[in-house]
This record gives structure tokens, sequence and C-alpha cells, in this order.
């Protein structure tokens, strides 16, 4: 969650733009994690590897080719999409508690891509650094780079695009009844393995084309997934797992709220106030999404009744 | 040890499991003997054991269903606290590692405080999230802590004519390791263990069958918290160094959880047996074939442990001993 830091120190009107440029980032970052416990229920803690593997074929292919982070979010999306895919059978065999063994079960398949992304990448660290992208844009009087508003642009558009499937296609209608009721859904002639392995290909997809962007952000290394699964799961718990819109929201109020920590008092307190927002919302909504309904899958975690 | 008579009137998987560890706990004890002058095979087992202290630690709050992503937390304040207070306050090692593992205990209260009535991956962000704070404070307090940098010269426990120090923290980890199977065994036997196993059943049935859940996890979690932060500050002086990267690592707070439930949580033996033998398979076997890539091991582990060992190698070899069926 560490962004660069200009020479100078910058007005609160800059900090508060730029945070609300990062919480669009931020929603389109939790979007796949979202998805994915929304349908499936299973609590993705290896979300943030697969950024951070998106993220390393985005600096490769943008360090030898040359090509930019926009355009390779596609092929960045392609192995954790297929990592993802590859991964149904497996959780189809997780016992009860479903939810808490998927979080232990993503837990150890973290470690895995993390030891994968070592050895293959080596520790160092990466940034994709697009000369074109530091110029800067005024932006109702206040100046922003031009990678981080076409970050926040390419964001938004994508987060659109999500809002439309879901709200406005067969197939993410057929999505939101699985999450709602498994069983109901199969009834009404809805596969649910087909939409299990469509989700986690969409969540997976989302999560790897996050990753050129993230890298355009802040340095890469093979430990660094572990940022942006807290910022996912801040915001899937605040602003639930079938609306974007809530995604978009969430977002804007970490991203803002960082920001002005971090203007105010430095890192210390926009890391304190990223960390002090999961536990915030966790006893606000620990109920949650995944623990308010209970699927077929299997019944979740969340407050005792 | 009398660790070999509590295991046999307590582990559930009878006489098999009873004399393996009536035979593993005397191999520990004569383990200094059996080495000799190889004292990194003794660092290794005094390593062994300090997982071992720390797996066993996570499972007792695991016994409620409260699985722990943030053990690093205790860990990290024992090692904190006890450095801090010999390095910089002059107090005696001893005193200082069981003040630091009563501040452990401290915390394990503030995080029952912190989590509230959450339960599944909820408490165990909560837990995450807590040490990630302590890690960033520890960090940024650079005034205390010297930061990033960490805290040298941390001071050996002394002890009472004992030349051969190396065997001398072998044992005083195979104490601390006694004391928490004790403690283990003692709340698997007491009221407390049967409330924890209720509240894992179903909080809210155990509420309405008389159970204070909040006070019977701040037990636990006081209790976890002790042994965890004993086990950090035994470590700190026997490194006589710490960081908060090291101190705080989600490493630590991984490590028990996979040792814990690769060994079978559920048993009085199973989180030092699963940590005996990921800490000695990864360091004498596994990193000479792939160096560096313990993560693999223990990702693996838990891959191994969901899919196929739900209830560990214990549980796994229970079911093919047969006998009374499943942990307790």
């Amino acid at each position: 969650m560490e962004s660069r830091r200009g020479p100078r120190r910058c007005t609160v009107v800059e900090a508060v733009v730029g945070g609300l440029i990062t919480g669009t980032f931020y929603a389109l970052l939790a979007s796949g994690f979202a998805v994915i416990l929304g349908v499936t229920r299973v609590f993705n803690l290896a979300h943030g590897d697969l950024v951070i593997l998106g993220a390393y074929v985005g600096e490769r292919l943008w360090h030898l080719a040359g090509w930019s982070p926009i355009l390779v979010m596609p092929l960045a999306a392609l192995p954790p999409l297929l990592l993802a895919v590859a991964s149904r059978p497996l959780l189809a065999r997780v016992g009860e508690p479903f939810v808490l063994r998927s979080v232990v079960l993503t837990f150890g398949a973290s470690l895995l891509i993390q030891s994968t992304l070592q050895t293959t990448f080596t520790a160092d660290f990466r940034l994709i650094t697009p000369p074109a992208w530091d110029r800067g844009i005024s932006l109702f009087g206040v100046r922003v780079a031009a990678g981080r508003l076409l970050i926040a642009a390419t964001a938004l558009i994508v987060l659109g695009l999500l809002h439309l499937l879901f709200t406005r296609t067969f197939f993410g209608k057929s999505l939101r009844a699985v999450s709602l009721d498994r069983e109901g859904a199969a009834l009404a002639g809805i596969d649910p393995v087909r939409v299990d392995r469509f989700v986690l290909g969409l969540g997976g997809a989302l999560a790897g084309a996050v990753g050129p962007l993230f890298a355009a952000i802040q340095y890469v290394t093979p430990s660094a997934g572990i940022g942006p699964t807290l910022t996912a799961i801040v915001l899937t718990i605040f602003g639930g797992v079938g609306s974007i819109g809530g995604l978009l929201v969430g977002g804007l109020l970490l991203g803002l709220a960082e920001s002005v920590a971090a203007w105010a008092g430095g890192a210390l307190w926009r890391d304190l106030t990223g960390l002090g927002l999961l536990l915030l919302v966790l006893r606000w909504r620990g109920v949650g999404l995944a623990g308010a309904s209970v699927s077929a899958i299997g019944p979740a975690g969340g407050r005792a009744a | 040890m009398r660790e070999g008579g509590l295991v046999g009137a307590l582990c559930p998987a009878r006489a098999v499991f009873r004399w393996a560890g009536i035979g593993g706990a005397i191999l520990a004890v004569l383990l200094p003997a059996l080495v000799g002058p190889r004292e990194y095979l003794l660092y290794l087992g005094t390593m062994a054991l300090v997982f071992s202290v720390l797996a066993q630690s996570w499972s007792l709050q695991a016994q409620a269903g409260l699985i722990s992503f943030g053990h690093a937390a205790f860990f990290g304040v024992g090692a904190y606290g006890s450095a801090l207070l010999s390095l910089r306050w002059q107090f005696s090692p001893w005193i200082a590692l069981a003040a630091a593992a009563l501040l452990a205990a401290a915390t394990g209260l503030a995080a029952a405080e912190i989590a509230g009535d959450l339960t599944g991956p909820y408490f165990s962000l909560t837990t995450l999230a807590l040490a990630e704070i302590l890690r960033v404070v520890a960090l940024h307090w650079t005034s205390l802590t010297e930061g990033a940098w960490g805290l040298v010269g941390i001071p050996g426990l002394p002890w009472i004519g004992a030349r051969e120090t190396r065997a001398a923290e072998y044992y005083a980890a195979l104490v601390m390791l006694a004391a928490m199977c004790g403690t283990s065994a003692w709340v698997q036997r007491a009221p407390l263990g049967l409330a924890l196993h209720a509240i894992r059943q179903g909080e809210a049935r155990a509420a309405a069958s008389g159970v204070d859940a909040r006070r019977v996890k701040r037990i636990a979690l006081a209790l976890s918290g002790l042994f965890a932060g004993g086990a950090g500050a035994l470590h700190v002086h026997i490194f006589h160094w710490v960081d908060p990267a090291s101190a705080f690592s989600l490493n630590l707070s991984v490590l028990p959880l996979i040792m814990a439930m690769f060994g079978g949580s559920g048993y009085l033996l199973g989180p030092p047996l699963g940590a005996v033998v990921l800490y000695l398979g990864n360091e004498l076997v596994f990193q000479r074939l792939a160096p560096g890539g313990q993560l693999w091991l223990y990702g693996g582990a838990v891959v191994l442990v969901i899919l196929a060992l739900p209830h560990g190698i214990l549980g796994w070899i229970e079911a093919r001993v047969g006998g009374p069926r499943g942990p307790v």
C-alpha cells in the first residue's frame, strides 16, 4: 500500500486527490477477491500473491519488450486465471467448516506461490516506470501524474464492465443466483460447477490483471502479496461481495484515509490507518456477507448468533 | 519426565501414542548426551523445542475453533519485552523472560477484547492485523526499539555453574515445553477444556448451556500468549538479537498453525510432533535439496493437511491403528 512520495511535501488537496485515485485502484484490486468469495465462499488468502504474479508478468514484459502496463493486463491475467480454475477440483475436496478451511488452504497456496516467485524472479525489488507516466496533468487545479490518472481510468472502466456483467447479462444474474442460493439455482437449471469454474477464473484474471498497475504504483517483491490481500479483505467486508459500488465507496474511503494519514503523520500512520480500519470493519461487519448466508458448499464463519 | 504419564492419561490415541510419548520424552531428555559435542545438532534441537512450544500454544485456543493468524504478536511481544527489560533496564534475563511472558499474556487478553465475538476467518484476520500493527509500531518506535536495525547484544540466560550453555538452553526450552504440555493436558481435563470444545461446536449452544464464551476465550488466549511470549523471550536470549521483521514475522504466525495442524492439533502430542518433524525435516533434509525453499515445504504441508490429513499425522495414524476415534 506504499506509494512513491515526491521530493517535496504535497498539499492536503493533492493528498486528497491522490487518495481518491489510489482508492479507485484499491476497488479494482479487491474485485477479484470479492467475486470469488461471493459465489464460491472461498476466502482466498492467495489473492495478493496472484496480483504479484500478474505484476511480475507485467514487469517482465515492460522491461524486456517495453509494453505498456495497460496493454499487458490481459497477458498478466492469464497465469492466475489458469491457476484459479485448476484449483477448483481441490477446493471441492475441502471439508467443513468450509470457509475456515479454505482460508488455511489458500494460505498454503500463498506460500507455494511466493516460493515459486522467489525462485523464478529472485527477491529483487521491481517497479514499472514508463517515462511518459510521470508527466503531470492538471486536474481541478491539482497536478497529478499522468500514469496514476490512467490507472484510475482503467480501474473505473473495468469496474464498470463488471457491474454491467453482474446486472445486465443473463450469465451475471445466474452468478448472483448461485451466490444467493446454490441449490435453488441448481433447481432452476444453473450448473453450479460451471459457475464456480467461471467465477474462479474471473477472480483470478482480475487479480492478475491488476498486477501490472500494482507494479506501476509500488515496488514488487515475492512476499508483497500480503498488502493487496489485506486491502481486498477490508474493502470486501466493508462494501459487500455482491456490490461493485460498495467496493468503490470502500476503496475511495480507504485511499482517502491512508493518503491523509500519510500526509499528516508519515508512513507509520498510513500503515496503522489501513490496519486499524481492518480491525474496525471486522468488528463492525464481522457477521460479514460470507457469514450471513450459508451455502451448500459450506456454512460460513462470522459472528456467532 | 512426567510428561509421558500425563500423555498416557489424556491422549485419546491410547497405548501407541502413550508409549511413543514416553519414548519421545526420554529421547528428548537424553539428546544432549547423545549428540555430544556437536553443538549445531543441539541448537537444532533447541529450536525444534521452541517451535514446539509455539505450536502447542497455538493449538490451545484452536480447541475452541479459533484459528489464529497472529501468534507472531505474542512471540514478538515476548521477544521485545525480554530484550528491552534485560538490555535497557538491566533486569536479570530470567526475570525479564518471566515478565515478558506475562506481557504477552496481557497481549492475549487484549486480543480477546479486540476480537470480541468474532469467529472463523474474522477472528483469524483480527489476530493477523494485530500482529501487523505491533510490527509497524516496533518498526517506527525507533527511540525504544532502534527500528529496523533491531536490538543487538541482548544478554544470554545466566546459568548457575553450567558451562555448556547450548545444553542449558536446550534444557530451558525442554522445561518450557514440558510446562506447556502440562498446561495443555490440564486444560483438556479441566472444565475449561470442555468449554473450549463446546464453543467450537457452536458458541450459541455453548452460551445456552451456561458457558461464558468471552471469559473462556480470554483465559485461552492469555494462556496461549503466555507460552508463545515465553518462546519468543527464550529465542531472543539464545540469539542475542531481535528486529521487527523477524520477531513479528508473518512466518511466526504461519509456522505454529502449520506445525500444529500437520501433527494434529486435536492431540496433545500433535503440535510438538508437527513442529519437530517439519522443523528438523526442513533444516536437515529439505534445505539440502532446495536451499531457501522452506516455504515449499510448509505450503505443501498445509495443502496436504487440508486435502488429505484433516486430523494431522496423529489422526491419520489413529485411523490406521484403530480404536476409539477422533481427537478430543
